[in-house]
């Protein structure tokens, strides 16, 4: 295995780990787990290397988990990691079927590739549901949860700062001192890259922006390159 | 706790049979089970190790 995917995801890991862990309490040390040629999965492993359920607590009881999962891979330069897919599940102790998910696939044809999924009951939206059913439409009446919820593609999508803050602020499980911090150092980062990308994929737009800012802008000599119609265009 | 755990192809494919084994499907089963949203909470269970084993196998077919 090379050395540079092995120190790359152990840092990755790292970094997942610091955030977490000054966020919610008694959070374990996520690592990752890697095949050759390089396919990366961040999480957290019990001992027969199954994903982890993560605590969580309410005035000190241990009343729910979450999951989460990062499946990275080097970029079609080669020179950087990226988030290919990721997972987040909230459970409760009462049942194994996940309350909600958010989930990321970058390479989703079908639904959207950033989503929320509910696993919930709402008799009238079934209701609702099922005259699509019967017009011969591709729904799920019986299944709340087979609906994907939207939340801007791939680079709009939540971090995990959101859904960290999501746990904390939402649905009130404890947390460490300094929470706020943590989330804040973790956001910026995580914002200021997908901007960076965004701006690689609007060059023009950005341009545009920065010069009416009062910037001089030059565009390259063979000219800015197309607009990402994957951002434009995905949802 | 090791912070990277090395595997090999084949101990990911033993891994998954074991699974499925268990839960008494084949992966086509258990993949058609989840797109008619009918994975029971045993079979929810295992969804994230399914999922990430067939990531880490440069597979393309996840659940859902």
């Amino acid at each position: 295995m090379a050395d540079d995917a092995h120190d790359t995801a152990k840092a990755f890991a790292a970094e997942l780990t610091e955030t977490v862990q000054a966020v919610l309490p008694k959070s374990p040390v996520f690592q990752a787990m890697l095949v050759a040629p390089p396919h990366i999965l961040i999480s957290v492993f019990d001992e027969q290397q199954k994903v982890a359920r993560l605590p969580l607590f309410i005035r000190g009881n241990h009343v729910a988990d979450w999951k989460l999962t990062m499946s990275v891979n080097w970029d079609h330069s080669g020179s950087y990691l990226k988030v290919m897919r990721s997972g987040f599940t909230l459970l409760t102790h009462a049942d194994k079927l996940p309350l909600v998910r958010y989930e990321f696939d970058d390479n989703m044809h079908t639904a959207p590739i950033a989503h929320w999924q509910f696993h919930a009951e709402r008799g009238a939206f079934s209701h609702l549901l099922g005259f699509a059913l019967a017009a011969g439409k591709n729904v799920k009446p019986h299944s709340l949860s087979s609906l994907h919820f939207p939340v801007g593609g791939a680079r709009m999508r939540p971090g995990v700062d959101d859904l960290l803050e999501f746990l904390v602020k939402e649905c009130a499980f404890d947390t460490v001192g300094g929470w706020k911090g943590a989330i804040h150092e973790s956001r910026a980062r995580y914002r200021a890259i997908q901007a960076r990308t965004i701006a690689r994929d609007m060059q023009s737009e950005v341009a545009d922006v920065l010069r009416s800012e009062g910037w001089t802008v030059t565009p390259p000599q063979d000219g800015a390159a197309e607009p990402g119609e994957k951002f434009l265009s995905r949802w | 706790m090791a912070p990277v755990i090395e595997v090999t192809r084949e101990e990911l494919v033993a891994r998954r049979d074991a699974i499925l084994s268990r839960l008494g499907l084949t992966l086509e089963e258990y993949l058609r089970r989840a797109s008619e949203s009918e994975l029971s909470g045993e079979e929810w269970d295992v969804r994230d190790d399914l999922d990430s084993i067939a990531f880490l196998l440069n597979e393309q077919q996840f659940v859902d």
